[in-house]
């Protein structure tokens, strides 16, 4: 009875999760269609399976540019934040209890509460100071500046629940505290430095206005900025709008297939500590 | 203290440090940063190499990145001291104006771009003024001054008005109307035949007020060709009874004769529905003949003017869109002499005009291998007078900066039944608003 | 010795401190400086006119407007996630090859991009072929208009962030659920507590902490909305964000976005600190 019942249930989830990724479904299926056939049957499979939508699609958005410029991006904001953030957070987490501290946290913390896109006009005027509008520099230190912030919130309450005997340990070895930091705290740190990677490196990726008005316009275009803007001139040629659709998202979705585990335990490391 | 002290020092050390580390990495930076140094420059004129000015473009479905490529390399191979760059606005969805904006803001304002709304622009002086003398190639250099200057060299010349199904129209025997309440019956005629009788949407924000638009030229420029030199001298309001009722006449338009789900659509969409003989009529500029050819060649198309309650003896035209120079350009000469070849090669000119089937602002004629609808409209306009678009008037009479955009959501929101009034009130304490951000 | 100490701390903190403060903190800086001027955005002279931008925001038409479709967004996106997510993680805290699948399905959206999620759903809603349309009429019933009216727009957009982010905040939670021990359930079975007692005196409280991660999220990310509604629709309704950026390109009014953008900075920092203070309160209870 109750056995039948668990079945009964999961049978259930399993429709509503069917249910659930219906848009994503409509979005592959018609990608592969021709524009008749899918005001005709938007839901039915492919009668004439075609690629021709992502081909107009890939050379029209110019996808293997975006894609390289959208990794470069991506990849060295990353690092950059990985490195800052931990550190930062590291004297910040030991010295809880410590007024100056506090202050620089609570400091640092204010830029999470900031929308990155209202910030955008007089970010673009900081980096035309410095000289780096219009260049990848430019973009990365730009998320740097507004991703810190998570980063460090993460890592600091990561941090604390390491405990410090670990690093006595490395005293009494005569460690100095650089040694100690990078030897012993940050491997320890991987499954906090999995959540920063895999959130920011979405946020990054799926990034949108800072880009199209940081990058410019005709040259380094990301994934996002790109396809939106090859979009703008089909909006309802379907099929070829979700060809673009899914061209951004492969790399994405691929990658969270193969990484699903710690996509999820990322989460739990990163949300539930913090 | 001492900490503070040290702190503070530390902060200073590494901030000059971080300077140098900016510099070095905007240098071997994956994108070579553009040299617009003083040295830089005059490094290339010893060198005697080209100069190169930046062209702003304006990307549309029909204006490729391709099709601007045409004029840049032309100029060039007619003028090889002189390279020209295009850039265009990062997506189609953004509006060039605003991406003008940001260039400016962020001082990388290009040399020769195109511009729609000078207004924006000229307070701020960021636009070069051109004389009269330096643009004899255009016919009629009167209209859209500010303070008696010139900053825009017109390169077209559009007309609105509707669009419609002529085989629509023959099968319910209908004839093009001649004053607005001929309009009205039409509308109502298609309404008991179960037919849309006009197409329209407000998901892109703009082609509902082509609609508004045409109606306030017809009804208030015709009558008074000053109008918006009278607003913007505080002689009249938009709460005044001529404009009321224009506003209303579109507010009972959009509200009983257009298809429904109106928010949700696009510009192609809308085009989707005229061209698939769903909605008898569209209210258009000029431009949608350049749709027209490409996504119906066969498709019988007519063309009438928006009719004022006397007759349909007027036609409006947008004159406000053409070429401007930076006032902060380097090279002002050479980019005079790329926005007069721009106007003056004949090739490049007639390929330009025949995009979207435009009319030329040139003193020369130059032709072009015309669509039959276009030779339509030509007869059609002839004996017309040319009132200015209400919405893009120019020079002086310019709606102020901030306006277009207020009137964009007001058509938006009269369309999906807001209160005329209301909005009317609003616009014009929105105008109070604009003109004393323009007072310094 | 604590001077060394402090002096090696600083090389912890200054790289990152450093960028934080050029990229971020000069730049919300700049922000409270135009908030003070009549600067319009692109002329190179701006006059300070003290506080007179904020004395006028709240007789701003347009703002209000956008305050109250941010706060319908803001609303309705969080209640869905931290209800629907807190039975959907309830249900789903379970191994299992099934379990798995379904954990998978709800997480997939929330990696998609903003502007994706609203094309697809631009094509999922609209009227006239639309696919929950097409379903809708097959089944025999009329067809729904999405965008009829403005607070329509609003609430439909709510659904689709809803959408979108879901899978994250049930994720969350899923994690949370984890973390609570079996014994408890256990012992407050022996004392007769049925399914729903149980996930009233145990579940709830213990998930505390998970609820407050994900209400404050979801409060703030509701109130920073700007991608989806610009993509869905750019020109019917618009949040804070979309307002302030409105009146510093089409308006030429920079000084007075940036006082909208702090305005919208303060609430959220004072809404987030109050959000913190209610919850707890909630824990010391427990």
């Amino acid at each position: 009875m109750n056995k039948l019942l668990v079945n009964v249930k999961k049978f259930f989830l399993i429709v509503f999760s069917i249910i659930y990724l219906i848009p994503l479904y409509a979005a592959i299926v018609n990608s592969v269609k021709k524009y008749e056939d899918i005001i005709k049957s938007p839901l039915a499979l492919p009668e004439n399976f075609t690629l021709e939508n992502f081909k107009l699609a890939y050379i029209r958005a110019n996808i293997g540019s975006l894609y390289f410029n959208s990794f470069i991006i991506t990849s060295i904001s990353l690092l950059l934040i990985v490195f800052l953030a931990s550190m930062l957070a590291y004297p910040i987490a030991r010295n809880k209890n410590n007024v100056k501290y506090k202050i620089l946290y609570i400091f640092i913390l204010c830029g999470m509460m900031v929308p990155p896109q209202v910030v955008l006009i007089p970010s673009i005027k900081t980096l035309k100071f410095l000289n780096l509008l219009n260049t990848f520099p430019g973009i990365i230190f730009f998320y740097a500046g507004t991703y810190l912030s998570i980063g460090m919130f993460l890592y600091t309450a990561f941090i604390k629940t390491i405990p410090t005997s670990i690093e006595e340990s490395g005293i009494i070895d005569g460690a100095n505290k650089y040694t100690i930091f990078y030897k012993l705290i940050f491997p320890l740190l991987k499954p906090c430095t999995a959540t920063v990677v895999i959130f920011l490196g979405m946020w990054i990726w799926n990034d949108f206005l800072p880009p199209m008005y940081i990058l410019g316009s005709h040259k380094g275009r990301t994934i996002t900025t790109g396809i939106y803007s090859a979009i703008g001139t089909f909006t309802t040629q379907w099929n070829i709008v979700f060809a673009c659709v899914i061209l951004a998202s492969l790399p994405i979705i691929i990658l969270y297939l193969f990484m699903q585990k710690q996509f999820q335990s990322g989460l739990t490391a990163g949300a539930i500590k913090g | 203290m001492k900490k503070v002290l040290s702190l503070l020092l530390s902060i200073v050390l590494v901030l000059t440090l971080f300077a140098g580390c900016g510099k070095s990495t905007s240098g071997d930076g994956t994108e070579p940063a553009e040299k617009d140094d003083e040295t830089e420059k005059i490094e290339e004129v010893k060198e005697e190499k080209p100069v190169k000015i930046i062209f702003a473009t304006n990307e549309t479905p029909i204006l490729t990145t391709d099709f601007w490529a045409v004029v840049s390399e032309r100029f060039t191979d007619a003028n090889p001291d002189v390279i020209v760059e295009n850039i265009a606005q990062p997506s189609a969805n953004i509006m060039m104006r605003d991406y003008l904006k940001t260039l400016l803001a962020a001082g990388q304002f290009p040399d020769v771009m195109v511009m729609a709304s000078p207004g924006d622009f000229v307070p701020a002086g960021a636009l070069l003024p051109i004389p009269d003398e330096d643009m004899p190639y255009i016919a009629d250099t009167t209209k859209g001054k500010f303070n008696g200057k010139s900053y825009v060299v017109p390169y077209k010349k559009q007309v609105g008005g509707f669009f419609y199904n002529k085989k629509i129209f023959a099968e319910n025997n209908l004839a093009e109307p001649q004053t607005y309440q001929d309009l009205v019956e039409l509308c109502d005629k298609l309404k008991n035949a179960n037919i849309t009788p006009i197409s329209m949407g407000l998901k892109d924000g703009w082609p509902q007020l082509v609609l508004a638009s045409l109606i306030l030229s017809a009804d208030l420029l015709t009558e008074n060709p000053d109008w918006g030199l009278d607003r913007n001298a505080g002689k009249t309001t938009f709460t005044s009874p001529e404009f009321k009722k224009a506003l209303n006449k579109y507010a009972d338009l959009t509200k009983n004769y257009c298809n429904d789900n109106m928010a949700g659509v696009s510009y192609t969409q809308m085009m989707e529905l005229f061209f698939t003989g769903k909605a008898a009529m569209m209210p258009m500029g000029s431009w949608l003949q350049g749709e027209e050819q490409r996504v119906k060649p066969d498709f019988e198309t007519g063309f009438f003017p928006v009719p004022s309650d006397k007759n349909a003896d007027n036609i409006a035209v947008w004159i406000n869109e053409g070429l401007s120079i930076s006032a902060k350009t380097e090279y002002p000469e050479q980019c005079k002499r790329f926005v007069e070849f721009f106007m003056t090669d004949e090739e490049w000119y007639g390929k330009f005009l025949k995009t979207e089937m435009l009319f030329p602002t040139t003193k020369k004629a130059v032709e072009y291998e015309k669509s039959s609808l276009r030779k339509e409209i030509e007869e059609k306009i002839k004996p017309m007078t040319e009132v200015e678009n209400w919405y893009d008037m120019t020079g002086d009479a310019a709606l102020l900066p901030g306006l277009q955009t207020y009137f964009n959501k007001m058509t938006v929101n009269i369309a999906m039944g807001e209160d005329v009034d209301k909005q009317l009130e609003l616009f014009d304490k929105t105008f109070d608003e604009a003109k004393s951000n323009l007072e310094k | 010795m604590k001077k060394k100490l402090e002096l090696e701390n600083l090389t912890f903190i200054m790289p990152g401190f450093l960028i934080y403060l050029v990229f971020m903190f000069v730049p919300i800086a700049l922000c409270l400086f135009y908030s003070l001027t009549n600067w319009d955005g692109i002329s190179s002279s701006y006059k300070i006119i003290g506080l007179r931008n904020f004395s006028r925001i709240f007789s701003d038409v347009s703002f209000l407007e956008s305050v109250k479709v941010t706060i319908i967004v803001t609303l309705t996106t969080s209640i869905i996630y931290n209800t629907l997510g807190i039975a959907t993680a309830a249900l789903l805290n379970y191994a299992g090859r099934a379990y798995n699948f379904c954990k998978s399905a709800v997480f997939l959206p929330a990696i998609l991009s903003p502007v994706v999620v609203s094309f697809i759903w631009a094509y999922m809603t609209q009227t006239d072929g639309g696919i929950i349309n097409h379903i809708i009429t097959a089944v025999g019933m009329g067809p729904i208009d999405f965008f009829a009216s403005k607070d329509a727009i609003a609430f439909t957009v709510s659904g689709v962030i809803a959408w979108a982010a879901f899978g994250f905040f049930t994720t969350v939670y899923i994690a949370a659920l984890k973390t609570i021990p079996n014994e408890l359930y256990e012992s407050a079975k022996i004392d007769g507590a049925g399914i729903f007692k149980q996930f009233r005196n145990v579940t709830l409280p213990l998930l505390t902490p998970g609820i407050t991660v994900n209400t404050i999220l979801s409060v703030t990310w509701g109130l920073k909305q700007y991608d989806f509604i610009k993509v869905m629709a750019p020109n019917t309704v618009q949040t804070v964000t979309v307002n302030a950026i409105e009146r510093a390109f089409d308006y030429n009014m920079m000084g007075y976005s940036s006082s909208i953008v702090l305005v919208l900075f303060v609430s959220i920092v004072v809404i987030s600190l109050i959000q913190i203070f209610i919850m707890k309160k909630f824990e010391v209870e427990y």
